[in-house]
């Protein structure tokens, strides 16, 4: 029997039946988990908080859900706002002098474990991707995020295609140059 | 270090929002803190609101319930508060919409000594007074207020009905003095509409007296004129003896209970058979009640309902009249034939006296069943003697203020308002105080538990905040 579709799910969930979130869950929730932290600097726990609020959204508002976007668009595109949200709370208490919450470009290579089995380029690849502009960079990852299509992706941010082709043309230029830049 | 190449930078980036390796439920973690439904949401929004101030919101919802009691208390106080119409439950108000038939048999049965509310434009009671047996009746009319005046004046313009009445061999007067009988105590026909007063016979010297009156008092005393004994004759001739069961109930307010409870006792004539069916006094003071059944004269009823209403403030004063005519004719009918029966039988007794014996014994069982009706419907016969011959009259008497007089200035008349009113005022604001007390002790279960559940939401509420 083939396996219900994510609407199907959200319907039945908004109908009273709990446990279809939990399917839903199961679908989606390691994916939004990987792409929160990846826009938000790697801060676990911030990640959890901005997906878990995007859980919280969409039990709240399950029964508006309109179908005009596909479900899964719906999701990302909750989680993309709430890891805003958060990033920009965040950045508001480090500049408030709260040293432990600052995000620093380079946060990831604080953690000792992770950096030692990363390459020294991928650890300056990452270095140039946190240093670039939020947009460039939130577009570069939702692109290359494995569980999004460009479609989808475009659809997730609300920009056309081909906005999104050009800025992520645009990104990867700026990247390339960083890292060129670096290269001796 | 050399450039990384596409690749490289293809596969840093899918590692960075690689799916997450860890195992979580937030999605479970989620759905305890929200509900599941927005609507449910939306609905408990107000249980929140008012949990965050449980002393608040109960002072306010007794406070709410005990302001909609005040103004549900006063406007039933004012709805009900006695009006001259609420004060004759039983006076015989004729409406528009009355049939012929109905308005005869109520003039019929009020033959005699009543008070009549009518509606002038009943063109069915003026008819009724044409062609019922009350033609001979006097009525006096006495207009009561500017809308009556106004129908009253309509009736006069309708051909049909203005016929009727001129056919009739009644007086009606009904512009004279309306401002007295406006003016007159509850007691009167104010508010009752037209007003009637039915005399006993058109030639009495009362029809005389009441056309000339200019006052409730003056209509009265006219009404308790002997009436002309010729014209009595005349009466009885053309109806019969009409037997009329009449019961009174008049409702007293006095500043001394007992004495008018001893009082009314005296007014009885004893040598006349009238005498006290029932009495009783309860309580003292501002507190105490009495009650009284008399049978008196129904000859005598009119003076001695004058005489009782000297003896305090009338509050109310209901007359019925109950026309056992019929019955009586009927029941004597039937005796008549019962004791022809009888006479027959012992007859034919008397001149089978060689008959044999069980036709004998048959004879005398059936003699006997026909005597034991005979007794019954004799019995039936004096009953209905007494309570036509003797009329009840149900005094209460409760505690109040002595009558008042009337005001002497307009000073005096606004004193008298403001005072009424501060004592109004007073007692609303007592019942309101009383209802609060009753509702704040007898719905302490309610309360307690309302407040748990307020306790219970507010600390939800602050714990959820927290988290």
């Amino acid at each position: 029997m083939d396996a219900p579709s994510d609407e199907t799910l959200l319907r039945q969930f908004a109908d009273g039946r709990m446990s279809a979130l939990g399917t839903l869950a199961q679908r989606y929730e390691a994916s939004l988990l990987g792409l929160a932290r990846g826009l938000l600097h790697k801060r676990d726990d911030l990640a959890h908080d901005a997906v878990q609020e995007t859980w919280v959204r969409v039990i709240r508002f399950a029964h508006t859900f309109n179908g005009n976007a596909g479900v899964k668009t719906w999701l990302y595109r909750i989680a993309i706002n709430q890891c805003r949200d958060l990033s920009s709370m965040a950045a508001r208490h480090a500049s408030h002098g709260d040293p432990a919450n600052v995000i620093e470009p380079n946060a990831n290579a604080q953690n000792a474990e992770t950096a030692a089995i990363e390459t020294e380029r991928d650890e300056t690849i990452r270095s140039a991707v946190d240093a670039l502009d939020v947009n460039k960079r939130e577009i570069l990852l939702l692109c290359y995020h494995k569980g999004l299509t460009h479609n989808e992706a475009a659809a997730a941010l609300e920009i056309p295609v081909g906005t999104l082709k050009s800025r992520l043309h645009a990104a990867l230029n700026e990247l390339r140059e960083r890292l060129n830049q670096e290269a001796p | 270090m050399t450039t990384p190449t596409d690749a490289n930078i293809e596969s840093v980036l899918r590692d960075m929002t690689a799916a997450s390796d860890q195992r979580t439920s937030l999605w479970r973690a989620a759905l305890k803190h929200a509900p599941a439904r927005a609507g449910s949401r939306r609905r408990l929004a107000w249980l929140a609101a008012i949990a965050q101030r449980p002393l608040a919101s109960a002072a306010v919802l007794i406070v709410g319930v005990g302001a909609i009691f005040g103004i549900g208390t006063v406007t039933r106080h004012t709805l009900t508060s006695p009006t001259p119409r609420a004060q004759f439950p039983d006076a015989f108000q004729w409406r528009t919409s009355e049939s012929l038939a109905t308005a005869k048999r109520q003039v019929n049965s009020m033959v005699g000594q009543d008070f009549l509310g009518i509606d002038p434009r009943s063109n069915a009671a003026w008819q009724a007074i044409r062609r019922a047996d009350v033609t001979h009746k006097s009525l006096i009319c006495p207009s009561t207020t500017a809308t009556d005046m106004s129908r009253y004046a309509r009736f006069q313009y309708d051909e049909s009905v203005r016929d009727a009445v001129n056919a009739a061999p009644v007086t009606l007067d009904g512009f004279r003095n309306d401002q007295d009988a406006y003016d007159s105590d509850s007691a009167d026909l104010r508010g009752l509409g037209q007003g009637m007063y039915v005399y006993e016979s058109a030639d009495s010297p009362g029809k005389a007296d009441a056309i000339r009156a200019t006052t409730f008092d003056e209509l009265r005393l006219a009404a308790d004129s002997p009436p002309n004994a010729d014209a009595s004759a005349a009466d009885a001739s053309t109806f019969g003896e009409r037997q009329v069961v009449r019961r009174a109930t008049i409702e007293i307010k006095t500043h001394d209970v007992r004495a008018v409870f001893l009082k009314a006792q005296y007014l009885i004539k004893p040598t006349r058979g009238e005498y006290i069916q029932d009495s009783g006094i309860r309580g003292e003071g501002d507190k105490a009640t009495a009650e009284l059944t008399i049978r008196v004269d129904a000859n005598r009823l009119s003076a001695f309902l004058n005489e009782m209403r000297a003896l305090g403030d009338v509050q109310s004063e209901v007359l019925t009249g109950d026309d056992v005519t019929t019955q009586i004719v009927d029941l004597e009918a039937r005796l008549r034939n019962e004791q022809r029966v009888e006479a027959e039988l012992l007859e034919l007794l008397e001149s089978r006296k060689d008959a044999k014996l069980d036709e004998i014994l048959k004879l005398r069982q059936s003699l006997g069943e026909i005597r034991a009706r005979i007794e019954t419907m004799t019995g039936q016969r004096e009953q209905y003697r007494r309570l036509v011959s003797l009329a009840t009259v149900l005094i209460l008497i409760r505690a109040g203020d002595a009558v008042q007089t009337a005001p002497e200035s307009h000073w005096q008349a606004f004193t008298q308002l403001m005072s009424s009113s501060w004592h109004t005022g007073v007692a609303y604001l007592g019942e309101v105080v009383a209802f609060l007390v009753r509702a704040l002790v007898g719905g302490l279960i309610f309360w307690i538990a309302l407040a748990g559940v307020l306790i219970y939401l507010r600390r939800k509420l602050v714990r959820r905040n927290a988290e």
